[in-house]
């Protein structure tokens, strides 16, 4: 059923008077089908039907007056109404509207949102005539603004002038000649008035697209925004604002139409906030929405192959690496700025002389389910960027000395952040270093890089007691992951190989030959 | 780290290039003997002797068509005009020549030259010797326009512009060779065509180009003291654009701002506007401002000059009107 009630034109209008009903009662109607035409401000509009049915009840005659809100009658099936629309006699009708009128007025406040309906029908649907409709007057913007600043409303300009393109002069002549909206005259006689349809009766509510977007992912309308936060021209604060504040009561029922607890929403015991607080529950808002490119897609893929395909397993050792930082410590005050020493260059180093004895580890399975085992040992290192995770490769990584790989893990570290990596600095690994330990991680584990089969992860320093000739004391331990690939590499090699990782490191030295 | 001048990071830009790669090599009106007529090359014949570093006559035109020829040939070379407003008697083997070769051959052929020149106003040097020319040139593809802000990415971006191997214009502020700021020691470069977000904030978001950038800063500055949170994008190369992050900002933001010095008709502000209204509409709460120089030639008088320059109130101003105050 639809309740054809007076609907909001504009910011200022309080009050209409019906001028002519256009169906009688108990006359069948149909959607887009101009039912009643109302009358304030000067200017006519009509209500149209939202649905096919029967004019059920008129609840205001012609020439009443009466407060915006106001329900002027309903449409429906004919079992929807108590009146029997197809025997309705003259008195009948009359007891009923003189029913009707005393106590709907009264309910206005608690029916705003048929009203905000109904105020956008006569807009929306007003076009739909069998000829084309020469649409509605044209505006440039400078008139639009002119008229907003003198307070007359294009509607009127149109309607006084007959024009349909408006003038910034017509605009001026109505300014001039005509009261301002808000005085108190008697209602101007009917036939006085240009009596045609004006499709724009909420005036004109600019809003920017953003504010647009906003109301149109909360369902609220433009119009009630502008109207609450008192502005013509709405920007996404009001929006967010008028949804935070505003809402409980007025939310239009296109946003709540799958539900049919709107009535609900306005019991007695139920808060303001109710419909916006409802929402929240059911609705995360997005913040935002991006599609998964550049370096976060190489990710994307690659991680999903690991995941969908590997058999990824990790182990653990605990490396004690006192006597490596001391060393460490050594070194940078002996070589100085020239070579940066890299702790990264001794765990390189202790790689590279460890994998040709686990040659599962530096291999990868190629798509013809090989398992291709690799005569050179190139070490790739994961390097976080601005652009995401860079893998640059240190070729040869088993011939290269600490002093030679500190070099290289400056260069190539220096070179992935500023952009300035050649293309075969970044591909022909054979096997991956990944240092979360920068970060903090005390035990993380690493992803293998496929096709490799295997990646060692360097994990955080941490000060730990330890335990040296029986005693306790005071040490620092790294923790090593090693994940490999266990469909190609058994368990015992991964072990294996991490040992003797772990060995060399606690004998620095040795690395250093 | 040291800090170092805008005029001196340049001129170890090409000090390190010149030792790096001996197909390097200087020319232009004044920049040997004279050392440039702002001292940019000041001692970089003494340092690399008259093959390398060398003046020229008086003639654009002959500038532009032997660097296009030696670049061909497989050498870099870096001539200097010696004010932008001369880019127009260049222009011819610039845009017909230089930006169409790579195309036209098809073989892979690349004209590697850098053109360096001065732009802007603020020096009372009147309207023959004060323009900034970006809008000539930012509809020639196959040229790479770069207007680098600070004594850091002068100097990579320079660097970077010597080793590519496209023509560059390399546009220099003339109001700021003595701008400082931290530049790292050593080689390195600034990759072209990557913008670089110079301040982070969340309520509006002002694209600036070149010299502009240092005035968006101050501006925001003050804004910050009201609580209004401007961020910062400085494009450095402005075409090729890197777009995706002045798009990302604006989605945040909501509201852009475009500032350069040149007028904004037809100005390259016009251009980051409308890429964004493109991509990004639908995420704008206000109309795009555009901040620039008026449609008129630079006055020569100060007081006028003054006035047709973009400055701190013209920004805020227009970060004002985004938000709606």
């Amino acid at each position: 059923m639809q309740r054809l009630t007076l609907p909001k034109g504009g910011k200022t209008m309080e009050e209409g008077t019906v001028v002519e009903w256009l169906v009688a009662e108990g006359e069948p109607v149909s959607a887009g089908e101009p039912v009643v035409l109302f009358e304030s401000e000067k200017m006519t509009s009509e209500i149209t039907a939202s649905e096919d049915g029967v004019l059920l009840e008129r609840a205001v005659e012609a020439g009443e007056t009466v407060p915006v809100g106001t329900e002027l009658g309903r449409i429906g099936e004919e079992s929807d109404g108590s009146t029997d629309a197809g025997t309705v006699s003259g008195e009948d009708v009359g007891t009923a509207s003189g029913e009707g009128v005393g106590t709907r007025a009264g309910e206005t406040g608690s029916d705003r949102p048929e009203s905000v309906d109904a105020g956008r029908g006569p807009g929306r649907s007003g076009s739909t005539g069998v000829e084309p409709d020469p649409g509605p007057f044209r505006a440039a913007p400078s008139t639009r603004r002119l008229a907003r600043e003198h307070g007359v409303s294009l509607s009127a300009v149109a309607a006084e002038t007959g024009a349909r393109r408006l003038t910034p002069a017509a605009v001026e002549a109505v300014a001039a000649g005509s009261n301002p909206p808000t005085e108190d005259g008697p209602a101007p006689d009917a036939d006085e008035l240009v009596v045609e349809p004006v499709p724009n009766p909420e005036g004109d509510v600019l809003g920017s697209p953003w504010a647009r977007t906003l109301a149109a992912n909360y369902g609220v309308s433009l119009e009630a925004v502008a109207d609450a936060a008192g502005t013509d021209r709405v920007r996404a604060a009001d929006v967010t604002n008028y949804v935070e504040r505003d809402a409980g009561g007025t939310t239009e029922p296109s946003a709540t139409a799958a539900e049919p607890a709107v009535e609900s929403a306005v019991e007695p015991g139920s808060d303001a906030g109710g419909a916006a607080i409802e929402r929240d529950r059911t609705e995360p808002r997005v913040a935002r929405e991006a599609p998964i490119t550049g370096a976060r897609g190489v990710m994307f893929e690659r991680m999903g192959t690991v995941a969908g395909e590997y058999a990824s397993t990790t182990t653990v050792a605990r490396v004690d690496v006192t006597e490596l930082l001391a060393l460490y410590n050594r070194l940078s005050t002996a070589w100085g700025e020239d070579v940066p020493v890299s702790l990264t260059a001794f765990v390189v180093r202790a790689v590279g002389r460890s994998l040709p004895d686990y040659e599962t580890l530096n291999a990868e399975v190629t798509e013809a389910k090989t398992l291709r085992i690799y005569e050179d040992v190139n070490v790739g290192i994961a390097v976080d960027t601005d652009d995401g995770l860079l893998v640059p490769t240190i070729y040869d990584a088993n011939d290269r000395t600490v002093r030679g790989l500190s070099r290289e893990v400056g260069r190539l570290a220096s070179g992935a952040r500023e952009g300035t990596l050649e293309h075969d600095d970044l591909q022909n690994g054979t096997f991956t270093v990944s240092n979360a330990g920068s970060l903090g991680a005390y035990i993380n584990t690493p992803q293998i890089n496929p096709p490799q089969t295997a990646v060692l992860g360097t994990c955080a320093i941490v000060d730990e007691p330890g335990i040296v000739d029986g005693e306790v004391v005071p040490r620092k331990f790294m923790h090593l992951t090693l994940t490999y690939d266990h469909r190609v590499v058994e368990g015992a090699t991964a072990v294996g190989f991490l040992q003797e990782v772990k060995s060399r490191l606690e004998a620095p030295e040795s690395l250093l030959s | 780290m040291s800090e170092l001048t805008v005029r001196e990071s340049i001129n170890q830009a090409l000090a390190e290039e010149l030792e790096r790669d001996e197909r390097v090599f200087l020319y232009g009106e004044d920049v040997a003997d004279y050392g440039g007529l702002y001292q940019v090359t000041a001692g970089l014949q003494e340092r690399f002797g008259e093959e390398r570093v060398f003046d020229t006559p008086l003639s654009e035109t002959t500038l532009g068509g032997t660097a296009v020829g030696a670049a061909l040939t497989g050498t870099r070379p870096v001539v200097e005009i010696m004010f932008g407003d001369f880019l127009a008697i260049v222009a011819d083997h610039l845009t017909n020549y230089a930006a169409k070769m790579h195309f036209n051959y098809g073989d892979g052929t690349s004209v590697p030259l850098v053109v360096r020149t001065n732009y802007g106003a603020g020096d009372q040097f009147g309207l023959h010797h004060s323009q900034s020319p970006i809008a000539w040139f930012q509809n020639v593809p196959g040229i790479k326009l770069v207007a680098p802000s600070t004594p850091h990415d002068y100097k990579g971006l320079l660097k970077a512009a010597i080793r590519d191997d496209d023509p560059v214009i390399f546009l220099e502020n003339k109001l700021r060779y003595e701008t400082e700021g931290e530049v790292p020691n050593g080689g390195y470069t600034v990759p072209l065509c990557r913008s670089d977000r110079k301040r982070e904030g969340e309520d509006v978001t002002v694209v600036a180009i070149g010299g502009m950038v240092d005035v968006a800063l101050a501006a925001a500055d003050r804004l910050a003291t009201e609580g209004i949170d401007v961020e910062v994008i400085d494009p450095r190369t402005v075409v090729p654009l890197d777009k995706e992050p002045i798009f990302d900002s604006v989605r945040k933001t909501h509201r852009l701002v475009v500032v350069h010095e040149a007028a904004t008709f037809g100005g390259f502000g016009g251009e980051i506007a409308a890429e964004v209204a493109e991509e990004a509409l639908f995420h704008l709460d206000a109309p795009i401002e555009r901040v620039g120089a008026p449609f008129t030639p630079v006055p020569f008088a100060e007081n006028l000059e003054e006035a047709y320059l973009p400055d701190e109130d013209d920004v805020i101003a227009a970060v004002r009107n985004t938000l709606g105050e």
